[in-house]
């Protein structure tokens, strides 16, 4: 009986998780073991994907990469639960600043998990830049030479192109 | 066929007598009826007689879903008005009926809501709502909360 309980209770928790908004759903990871393994199993993720599909918070961090074992030194920026930048400067003919996301909740085929994409503007001591999240989107914050840009990653684009640029340059030193 | 009458009976042994297409939008009813047609009542065991007249009352309302954009914004508009009468309590009942007797649209509306209702709570709120015991360790919940510092707002999350 008490098996029983705990069955039902399990299934119509997870219909009632997997509609939250994703912010929620990483806080209720704390709430016990089984919820936390209940919300990473990849039933739950297909379930979440399926009903999310037209959204665009779903798939805000979903990248692709075929060389990841290229990267190994990191450091992390836990920005929106899934996103990680890297100091790449082992080749130095390579700009030096990747940016790499994975997404927990990203359909499961292999090829789509994990992209590295390049920042915008490459590795310079100059630059300063931070990258965050706006409404589902990835962006990102470039000042080089008091000189303000702000991209926005899209995500749709091809590799070359996933950088839109948002604003004219904004000049510092006016502001 | 469709003006047959069906009587359903509560587990507290409560009866109550609807048509059968209304009936049949309890899947459980439809496959008990597939299985053999002239049953003409049907007693549902794990749902009370409060509990399935409200089950009831969703089943008449959607039973022609009609396709008009009109009549959907017309149910919508019902539907939002029929979970307001609820409290969380009598909700998670309804969640539980809904999935026994297998009423997939009641059951995606009152997860919505429900969904809706928690989706500001702390993980303390949502162990007192659905009765679930918190069976980490002081230092395994720090470590999760740390993992997911994120989710959680600034005033309930330790400054580094």
């Amino acid at each position: 009986m008490e098996i029983e309980r705990t069955t039902i209770l399990e299934s119509m928790l997870v219909e009632i998780i997997v509609r939250l908004p994703m912010k929620s759903i990483v806080r209720f990871k704390s709430v016990c073991k089984t919820l936390k393994s209940v919300i990473e199993s990849r039933y739950f993720r297909i379930f979440f994907v399926s009903l999310n599909r037209n959204s665009s918070s779903s798939r805000s961090l979903i990248f692709a990469t075929k060389n990841l074992h290229s990267i190994t030194e990191h450091r992390s920026h836990d920005l929106d639960g899934r996103l990680y930048l890297w100091q790449h400067d082992s080749y130095s003919n390579e700009p030096g600043f990747l940016i790499i996301a994975h997404n927990f909740y990203a359909p499961e085929t292999d090829d789509y998990q994990c992209r590295v994409i390049l920042l915008p503007v490459p590795y310079n001591l100059n630059v300063k830049r931070c990258l965050t999240t706006s409404r589902g989107d990835v962006i990102c914050i470039d000042v080089l030479h008091q000189r303000l840009k702000i991209w926005r990653l899209n995500i749709n684009s091809l590799e070359d192109e996933c950088w839109q640029l948002l604003t004219s340059e904004v000049n510092m030193a006016s502001v | 066929m469709s003006s047959n009458k069906i009587v359903l009976t509560s587990s507290d042994g409560e009866s109550f007598e609807v048509e059968e297409v209304v009936a049949r939008k309890l899947q459980i009813v439809g496959h008990m009826l597939e299985d053999d047609c002239v049953i003409n009542e049907i007693p549902l065991q794990n749902v009370t007689g409060d509990i399935l007249s409200m089950v009831i009352e969703y089943c008449k309302t959607h039973v022609d879903e009609e396709e008009s954009e009109e009549a959907q914004t017309k149910l919508k508009t019902w539907d939002e008005e029929f979970m307001k009468k609820f409290d969380i309590k009598t909700l998670l009942q309804i969640i539980l009926a809904a999935n026994y007797l297998n009423v997939k649209g009641l059951l995606d509306l009152v997860s919505q809501t429900i969904a809706d209702t928690i989706k500001d709570y702390t993980p303390e709120q949502i162990r007192e709502v659905f009765g679930v015991e918190n069976d980490y360790t002081e230092e395994e919940e720090a470590e999760v909360r740390k993992e997911n510092a994120w989710a959680f707002d600034e005033a309930d999350t330790p400054k580094p």
